[in-house]
């Protein structure tokens, strides 16, 4: 079924983040309706041109948010070297607390990806090994989250986060996973598809 | 004259922003950055944080590699990016509250003079219902669902008349319109 008046409203950004990966999905074998969305995007562009635009961006820098993580994988090296601070995740699953850690991630080849947060506020990012041999998930909140992993559909827990002042850490040995979130009790707060 | 300059000089850009070259995000940066940042902070209301988004979402359709220039011209694209990571912040931030936009005036300075001129002709046109409907959420950044409560009209109608008068103004603003 094609989306209807959903394309204009996707491209304004107005639909509800839970709808995007249904809208996205279509838009993958739909010719129609991605020319519809693009059409779209183009009036949205043009009426972006009624804006007040008279100040120029500072030049581009590295994103705050980048610096989280960059700070997150500094606690988790010091994890690996045994400083103390940050815990392990317990599960079974869990890369043991040996200086291996660092050297797993030097050696990897490794991606990252910023979770979506389904839920609530929460900032959240994924450094995987792109073998999935591990990943680390920090989350910008010193709450506790369940660490889920889906592949082919199906989802087993990874794990749990673990608190270091004001973030919160996850390091594990997923195997195959496609899709990783974080979940407060049943609620899922962030998600990340991995590439 | 924008869509010209787009033709001739942006297809280039779009093509090395596809192809993930190192230098296309700084350029692109250069070529849309005051567009983009106006978009980031109409919604958003904030300087700062409109600046974060416009970096966030540049780099992150760059990193993604989804882009593709015959999907559409770059500028829209990115448009897109940054407006969609600006509502998502303003609807994960509960504290930060909407600022109510407007468009700038005749005599303000916009992008593109002439283009803001035809654009505001167009919406003018548009009947005043359809006008309403997407003056609450391109201008004030509300949902369908909130602009359905503020109007108190069905969910079904608001999005009718968002959908209609986007494709009216598609039509009204179209180049063989205003070669």
């Amino acid at each position: 079924m094609h989306l209807g008046d959903d394309a204009e409203l996707y491209a304004l950004g107005l639909l509800p983040l839970a709808d995007r990966p249904r809208i996205e999905a279509h838009l993958a074998d739909c010719d129609l309706c991605r020319k519809r969305v693009v059409d779209a995007e183009e009036t949205a562009w043009k009426l972006s041109a009624t804006l007040d635009a008279t100040t120029e961006p500072r030049p581009r820098r590295v994103p705050r948010r980048a610096l989280v993580w960059v700070a997150g994988l500094a606690a988790a090296f010091a994890l690996a070297f045994g400083v103390q601070s940050v815990r392990l995740a317990q599960a079974d699953t869990a890369i043991s607390q040996t200086g291996h850690a660092l050297t797993i991630v030097a050696a990897s080849h490794f991606d990252h990806v910023t979770m979506t947060p389904v839920a609530g506020p929460l900032v959240a990012k994924v450094l995987y090994a792109k073998d999935r041999s591990w990943i680390y998930c920090i989350a910008d909140s010193p709450a506790t989250y369940t660490v889920v992993g889906l592949h082919g559909g199906v989802s087993r827990v990874l794990g749990t986060t673990a608190h270091d002042g004001a973030v919160s850490t996850a390091f594990l040995a997923p195997g195959p996973v496609e899709i990783v979130e974080l979940r407060s009790g049943d609620t899922i707060v962030a998600r990340a598809s991995l590439r | 004259m924008e869509a010209a300059r787009e033709d001739s000089g942006d297809l280039a850009l779009a093509r090395a922003f596809a192809r993930r070259e190192r230098d296309a995000l700084d350029r692109a940066y250069a070529r849309f950055g005051r567009r983009l940042l106006a978009v980031a902070f109409a919604v958003l209301g904030e300087r700062e944080a409109a600046e974060d988004v416009l970096h966030d979402a540049l780099l992150r359709a760059w990193d993604a590699g989804t882009y593709r220039p015959e999907r559409g011209a770059l500028g829209p694209f990115l448009a897109a990016c940054v407006r969609n990571e600006a509502i998502t912040n303003v609807r994960s931030d509960s504290r930060r509250r909407r600022r109510e936009l407007r468009a700038v005036a005749a005599d303000e300075e916009c992008v593109d003079p002439a283009e803001a001129l035809s654009v505001r002709a167009a919406l003018a046109a548009l009947p005043a219902e359809q006008r309403t409907a997407l003056d609450y959420a391109y201008y004030r950044g509300l949902t369908h669902v909130e602009i359905a409560r503020e109007l108190r009209l069905p969910l079904g109608t608001v999005k009718s008349r968002i959908a209609l008068a986007m494709r009216k103004l598609a039509l009204e603003l179209a180049p063989e319109r205003n070669p």
